[in-house]
């Protein structure tokens, strides 16, 4: 590993701070390349004078279509990529990411629930209108993560075995809601479900990417804002008390804002997994290093970045149809996770401790 | 399987079999006037129930599937479930003699289960055209017994099939071109579907006169909304049950991928009943004439749900 020593020489706070910077180029860069791409042929060099006049052949595909799905993207990406860097705090654990510790699946289960049956529910405007679906994911995402923590502390240790296992489990069970929830549904309303699962951002809309912001919007400064107890947090909870960290605070705090992100990002797309993981572990071999202050605002940068160029990818391959992007990251992610598991897997095996660069 | 057990009970309780022998003549009798009466019929499609009703012969059917709900009463018959998750035990309990249904039923080891036990098999890909439609019709007709009534449905067909021919050659000859259209099956505002050139529906475009943008696609898919923007239809076809659940046309008109295609913009939305629409049934003459009457003889949203009189339009 780059740095085993707690002190960071001063360059690399420099580094990080390139790296965050590089981040948000990456981020704006994928956002003028997939705004110039799509089923509807917009030339690129057209697009500044068609934004200006507000008009052109393909202006209103462009500006209700094409944009505020770049958008959601950066939304639910930067979303997923926080919700997986602070999990990965909280759980001290490189391999927390809210699809593989069923977080996503509980989401699902809230959301998918609230499709089939919101006629069903009571008729609460909270329920009923465009917040009834987020609502749901949110309170599926606690659930889930309530119950991996509780299926996973030990003695208040949460071996990394345990833990994942926890995940297994609450996928598992997730997986059979969904699956009920499927066989509930007509015909039709299930092959939507399916697709629905696989994670896509098609529905974007100004309005949803409204919804999905104001998710964001609460949990993300909250997070941000956790950057300093999160780093004492990664070397235990023994010593992140010592350090002064109201340690059941910080963990209610950041179990509920990962909440509301991840909640937000399915009821907005869907199952779309490994952002969470792939993200900030690409961002620590880079940068060199884990502090949570550099770590939260780039994985959220970078997330975004990611989920909007898998997504140009997912809605351009076979057009007139399209991929669910959650297939598109499924290629790229999976073999990462592979690779991570071969690079750290004497580490995996030896002990629980968090591996990979270490934290200040 | 059930030769077997009767002849078991033939041999143990003679008494009780000559009282079921009894009983079965009897039932036999009474519904055997014409050659192949008094079968034991499962429909594992709407379509197949649809024409085993207008056939006349719905007091024979024991089981249908989900799809299907027209006419009304067949919804008084036990379901067997959806005829992609077959369950091969419910089935053989209903000691069909014949099963009538489209050959990608699933599971394949129910049908063969179900052949095995000695029903007659009349599972055929879906009719994708009007010629398809009355070949089935004609088919099932002779497997039940019910020829001259097959006949006769195939008849009134023709009749309607000969106006739309008519029609659209007449439109052919003045030099018009066909209408752009695309269907689709929308849900909710999450994203809609293409339904490919091999489904009901879209197939159904064709037959009608029209032009289906998306003719190249086999299988539904799932849409990406800017293709819908640059294929640019001039009417919408969607099923009821979609739209219904998407919270109505004007929800559909809301979207906004729809709102840009002209469709959109002229409010060109054709709405039928989907099993009317993409059943291929003994309705089929009378669904293309609507749809044809939605593309090119009426204005704005266009609605058909087959039943005899709720054809209506509305700007």
């Amino acid at each position: 590993m780059r740095d085993q020593n707690q002190a960071y020489p001063h360059w690399l706070f420099n580094r990080a701070n390139g790296v965050l910077l590089v981040s948000f180029v990456l981020l704006i860069l994928a956002v003028l390349h997939s705004s110039s791409r799509g089923a509807y042929a917009i030339p690129a060099l057209k697009i500044p004078g068609m934004l200006w006049n507000q008009a052109g052949d393909g202006y209103e595909v462009l500006l209700n279509v094409r944009l505020p799905r770049v958008l959601l993207a950066i939304i639910v990406g930067a979303a997923l990529g926080l919700a997986g860097a602070t999990m990965q705090a909280l759980f001290r654990n490189p391999l927390a990411d809210p699809g593989l510790l069923g977080i996503i699946s509980g989401a699902s289960v809230g959301a998918a629930g609230w499709m089939i049956l919101s006629h069903r529910l009571p008729d609460w405007t909270i329920l009923q209108g465009a917040w009834g679906m987020p609502l749901m994911a949110f309170v599926g995402a606690m659930i889930a993560m309530a119950s991996v923590w509780r299926l996973a502390s030990a003695a208040g240790q949460m071996p990394i075995a345990i833990l994942l296992l926890a995940g297994i489990a609450i996928n598992a069970i997730g997986a059979s809601i969904l699956g009920f929830l499927i066989y509930l549904a007509e015909a039709t309303q299930a092959q939507g479900l399916i697709f629905w699962m696989m994670g896509g951002l098609g529905a974007a809309t100004w309005k949803l990417c409204l919804v999905t912001g104001v998710c964001f919007i609460l949990a993300a400064p909250v997070i941000l804002s956790l950057a300093r107890p999160l780093d004492a947090l990664v070397l235990g909870e023994g010593e992140a008390y010592h350090l002064g960290v109201r340690v059941e605070r910080t963990k209610m705090i950041a179990v509920i804002a990962c909440s509301i992100a991840v909640g937000g990002a399915v009821a907005a797309a869907g199952g779309i997994g490994f952002i969470g993981i792939v993200v900030p572990h690409l961002l620590r071999i880079v940068a060199g290093t884990g502090r949570h202050g550099f770590l939260l605002p780039a994985s959220a940068l970078a997330g975004g970045a990611l989920l909007i160029t898998a997504d140009s990818v997912a809605r351009t391959i076979v057009v007139p149809a399209e991929l669910p992007v959650g297939i598109v990251m499924g290629f790229v992610g999976g073999p990462f996770l592979a690779y991570l598991l071969w690079k750290r897997r004497r580490q995996l095996a030896g002990n629980a401790a968090f591996a990979g660069a270490s934290h200040a | 399987m059930s030769g077997l057990l009767f002849n078991v009970l033939r041999s143990t309780l003679f008494a009780g079999v000559v009282a079921s022998v009894g009983l079965v003549a009897a039932t036999t009798e009474t519904t055997s006037s014409k050659s192949a009466g008094n079968q034991r019929i499962i429909a594992l499609n709407g379509s197949a129930t649809e024409v085993l009703f207008a056939l006349g012969v719905g007091s024979q059917v024991v089981g249908r599937d989900d799809s299907s709900y027209f006419p009304p009463e067949v919804m008084k018959i036990p379901s067997i479930g959806y005829q992609y998750v077959l369950n091969s035990e419910a089935l053989l309990a209903l000691k069909p003699s014949l099963v009538v249904g489209r050959s990608d039923a699933r599971p394949e080891s129910a049908l063969e289960r179900l052949k095995e036990s000695g029903a007659r098999l009349l599972v055929r890909p879906e009719p994708v055209n009007l010629e398809q439609a009355t070949d089935r019709i004609r088919e099932i007709g002779a497997a039940v017994g019910a020829e001259d009534k097959a006949a006769s449905l195939v008849e009134d067909m023709n009749k309607d099939i000969l106006v739309l021919q008519k029609k659209i050659q007449d439109r052919k000859a003045s030099g018009k071109p066909p209408v752009k259209a695309a269907a689709l099956y929308v849900r909710g505002t999450s994203t809609a579907m293409i339904l490919g050139n091999k489904t009901g529906p879209a197939a159904m475009i064709e037959v009608a006169g029209g032009l289906n943008l998306f003719g190249d696609l086999e299988s539904s898919k799932p849409l990406t909304p800017e293709s819908l923007a640059a294929a640019a239809p001039e009417v919408i076809v969607v099923m009821r049950g979609g739209v219904q659940s998407a919270g109505g046309i004007e929800a559909l008109l809301e979207r906004p991928d729809v709102k840009m295609t002209p469709a959109g913009k002229n409010r060109r939305v054709i709405v039928m009943d989907d099993l009317y629409l993409g059943g291929f049934g003994p309705r089929a003459a009378k669904a293309a004439l609507d749809l044809y009457k939605g593309f090119y003889e009426s204005e704005g949203i266009y609605e058909a749900d087959g039943l005899s009189t709720s054809t209506a339009s509305r700007r």
